[in-house]
């Protein structure tokens, strides 16, 4: 932990510690003399110091994606990009955070990732459990959260094999104006899917297996398909139908 | 890092140089460490951000010729940050302490991993006061700011700033023994 000396003034009389350790805080923040304060928040006010240089929520998991991706690294930023990035930075903190909806999920800031031509975007409420299961039962690869403040997941993507799929929560502040008009409503919403998922796996019986084990509802059957696959479909706790797939020469 | 950590990372390491997509263990285990090496010495979050960025792509390209001496991971990581700082730092001909860009020698970086730890067990407050933290350091808000996205009084964000500080400054206690 980082130990700074600072000349200080005295407290203000009357102030309850969650006052006197924020104005504290506050100048230290501010590079401004803060008041005197007793050790227990000045260790407190330790950890402050440490915590500014905590990384914003979203660049972990925008990084991640971003390796999983080599060929979309950017360029490295010239000055002049770095200062344009500074005035967008500036730009963003003057606008009520996540008020506007942005469909892709990234943040104006956010280099552009290197997506698949078709990406299906899934509505799910409980983004997190869902996460668990797609793990669990398709060996998913969780590649991007966006988690808000409050800690709701507002978007996520993830990888089964070569391909990626995107999740929105319509329960997430960033998407209320979209769910308020309608645009996005999950299965168990409509009634019903009118999209199906069809994914090629490894083992087509052991994903079937569990993801039943795990409370999915079979749509169908594990069976040997003319076209080659092996194919057992269900439909996922969150009403999303899966149909998963191993070529006949594998299984 | 104990006999089993280091067997775990040469594991991780081994299988990352098999398999470029087993670098996310990598990136998991040692992000925070990287970026609290960096941030402190950067100007600023975006400078911080495309710097730990660059550590972790050259990382994952350099890979493949990475041998496993003994040292800690993350100590070659720090040298790759140490080494891309100053390059930036030349490109914007700014002068800058060199020593201060040197990274922990023999792998011991006491106050890398205590930061690094800290923004981990962040991860772990409770939804409300992690709001909190969140918005207040990493973003940058005020208190008012704060207090009208939760919908709570701005004495209420302070007693919850105060009570997620005291969290933390026990899981960091309990983290150190």
């Amino acid at each position: 932990m980082a130990k700074r000396k600072r000349k200080s003034t005295p407290a203000a009389p009357g102030l309850g510690p969650a006052e006197q350790l924020d104005r504290a805080i506050g100048a230290v923040v501010s590079g401004t003399r803060g008041p005197r304060i007793n050790l227990e928040l000045a260790e407190l006010l330790s950890i402050a110091d440490d915590l500014r240089g905590l990384p914003r929520g979203d660049f972990k998991a925008r990084l991640a994606a971003e390796l999983t991706a080599p060929k979309a690294r950017p360029p490295k930023p010239s000055p002049r990009r770095a200062r344009s990035r500074e005035r967008q930075r500036q730009s963003r903190q003057e606008v009520t955070p996540m008020k506007t909806p942005q469909p892709t999920g990234a943040t104006s800031a956010a280099p552009r990732q290197n997506l698949d031509p078709v990406m299906p975007f899934m509505h799910i409420r409980d983004p997190a459990t869902a996460l668990d299961f797609y793990r669990d039962v398709l060996g998913a690869q969780v590649l991007m959260r966006e988690t808000e403040p409050d800690g709701v997941i507002s978007h996520a993507m993830f990888q089964i094999g070569e391909s990626r799929f995107m999740i929105s929560n319509p329960a997430s502040r960033h998407l209320s104006e979209y769910a308020e008009r309608g645009w996005s409503r999950t299965p168990q919403e409509l009634g019903g899917t009118p999209v199906h998922l069809y994914i090629q796996i490894e083992d087509v019986d052991r994903a079937f297996a569990k993801a039943i084990a795990a409370g999915a509802k079979m749509v169908h059957e594990v069976g040997d398909m003319q076209w080659g696959d092996r194919v057992g479909g269900f439909q996922d706790p969150w009403g999303h139908i899966w149909y998963v797939a191993t070529p006949l020469t594998k299984a | 890092l104990k006999r089993s950590d280091t067997t775990a990372e040469q594991n991780a390491i081994e299988a990352a140089q098999r398999d470029p997509r087993r670098f996310a263990d990598l990136y998991e285990n040692n992000f925070e460490r990287v970026y609290a090496f960096v941030v402190r010495r950067t100007r600023s979050r975006e400078q911080a951000e495309d710097v730990t960025a660059e550590v972790f792509h050259q990382a994952l390209k350099n890979l493949p010729r990475f041998q496993w001496r003994g040292v800690p991971f993350a100590a070659w990581l720090l040298k790759i940050a140490a080494n891309t700082m100053n390059d930036h730092t030349k490109r914007l001909k700014r002068e800058i302490d060199i020593a201060n860009l040197q990274p922990p020698a023999g792998g011991n970086f006491p106050q890398v991993e205590d930061r690094a730890r800290l923004f981990r067990l962040v991860e772990r407050l409770p939804d409300d006061q992690r709001g909190v933290i969140v918005m207040r350091f990493a973003q940058e808000q005020s208190i008012r700011e704060i207090a009208a996205w939760m919908g709570r009084s701005e004495g209420a964000i302070k007693q919850l700033q105060l009570r997620a500080l005291k969290s933390l400054r026990a899981a960091m206690e309990k983290a150190n023994g």
